[in-house]
């Protein structure tokens, strides 16, 4: 499948990780730490090498800035915060962020818009679609823009080249990601559509991985309802 | 129905087009559904693949606007056959251009005005595109190099271009050149 997978696989990992969580939490395992390792696992899995960086980066940055003021050295004081789940805001991060990075990474989002669209919820999958496309969006206005930087002599296209030049294209692709986003709407209704459009319901694939993989779940939620 | 080729200021594109399209609208007397690039936008982005575009499109078209042709007729007469299962992102800037094209060409209007068409296209894309324009109503080319349209050569093995009238725009009116 071009562009990573359906919607419903990508539903039924987190179903998964949600039963790992509840397990896991109920031995002792902090939620955060099942969130890395089934995250971590996941985008290891899938080759979405930077996102292990970015999991990294989540929790670090905010077990070290809610770490700061506590009295306990930070080697103790960043377990402490991470562990802390009364705290909305890490209730956030790891119940609304992590799995929606891993949803715009590896879901190909016109399968996703398509899997929605069976719902019947009206809008849903158009909106559920442009959000998704954002990853897409942005990997081609990137593309654009190291293109113009290249001819002008500006190495930006290696990691290490992007963090470098990291001024010269946040903000032309900031730029152009709000504009396509106006220009879309105009573009659909240039050619006579409504804006979003009504999409074209397909049957999406739901095979034995998928069902294994919900069942799955379903067996983790009851060992964790019948033994704890 | 005829199609004009009309020489205007180059920023009037840009910077001047809802004018612009006012003035045609007075001399051709009739509404226009004006075509122009929208900056990092050439598909609809509901869609992955050319066949769905289409099809996307073509189910969408309002009631009172059905398209002027279906699906099958529409991807023999634009040459777009043998792109059906490419994604829409995967083709050429000016493949992508050209199906934008002939998806608002496909609508049932009585004028169409297309700023900046021609752009980006092959030649024999823009022949594809001048031997279809005519066929439902008058369309208005606007060019920021309209010498480039009106000096292009048909193709021997393809069905001959339309006439192309000249038509002036002086920024205040528009009017048929004396010329044609």
């Amino acid at each position: 499948m071009a562009g990573g997978i359906s919607g419903i696989r990508a539903i039924a990992l987190l179903a998964v990780y949600i039963g790992i969580s509840v397990v896991a939490s109920s031995l002792g395992i902090p939620a955060w730490v099942s969130c890395i390792a089934t995250f971590a696992t996941l985008f290891a899995w899938f080759r979405v090498w930077p996102h292990l960086i970015t999991l990294v980066v989540i929790f670090g940055m905010y077990g070290l800035v809610l770490g700061m003021p506590r009295p306990e050295p930070w080697a103790e004081a960043v377990p402490f915060v991470l562990s802390d789940t009364s705290q909305f805001s890490l209730r956030v991060l790891l119940y609304l962020i992590v799995p929606m990075i891993f949803f715009t990474s590896v879901v190909d989002p016109y399968q996703l818009a398509r899997d929605i669209a069976r719902l019947r919820l009206p809008g849903a999958g158009p909106v559920l679609q442009l959000i998704g496309s954002i990853r897409l969006a942005v990997f081609n206005r990137l593309g654009e823009i190291d293109s113009h930087l290249a001819v002008r002599g500006i190495s930006s296209a290696s990691g290490v080249g992007r963090l470098r030049t990291v001024g010269l294209w946040t903000v032309p692709l900031l730029a152009a990601l709000i504009t396509e986003g106006a220009n879309r709407s105009a573009y659909c209704q240039m050619l006579g559509l409504p804006f979003p459009p009504k999409l074209i319901a397909a049957r999406s694939p739901v095979n034995s991985v998928d069902i294994l993989l919900f069942a799955t779940a379903g067996g983790l939620l009851l060992l964790w309802r019948l033994t704890f | 129905m005829a199609t004009y080729v009309l020489t205007s200021n180059p920023n009037t594109i840009d910077f001047g087009h809802a004018d612009l399209q006012t003035r045609v609208e007075t001399w051709l007397g009739t509404t226009v559904a004006v075509y122009r690039p929208y900056p990092f936008v050439e598909h609809s982005g509901f869609s992955e693949t050319v066949r769905e575009e289409i099809g996307l499109v073509l189910f969408n078209h309002a009631e009172d606007e059905p398209p002027l042709q279906e699906f099958d007729a529409f991807v023999h007469a634009w040459d777009l056959a043998a792109h059906l299962d490419r994604r829409v992102l995967d083709l050429s800037g000016g493949w992508r251009k050209y199906l934008g094209l002939a998806l608002f060409m496909n609508r049932p209007m009585p004028a169409r005005l297309l700023l900046d068409a021609t752009s980006h296209l092959s030649d024999a894309r823009v022949r594809t595109l001048l031997q279809r324009a005519g066929a439902h109503g008058t369309v208005v080319f606007c060019e920021y190099d309209p010498q480039l349209l009106l000096a292009l050569q048909p193709d021997p093995q393809s069905p001959a271009l339309p006439l192309l009238r000249r038509l002036n725009d002086d920024g205040q009116t528009v009017s048929e050149a004396a010329a044609s």
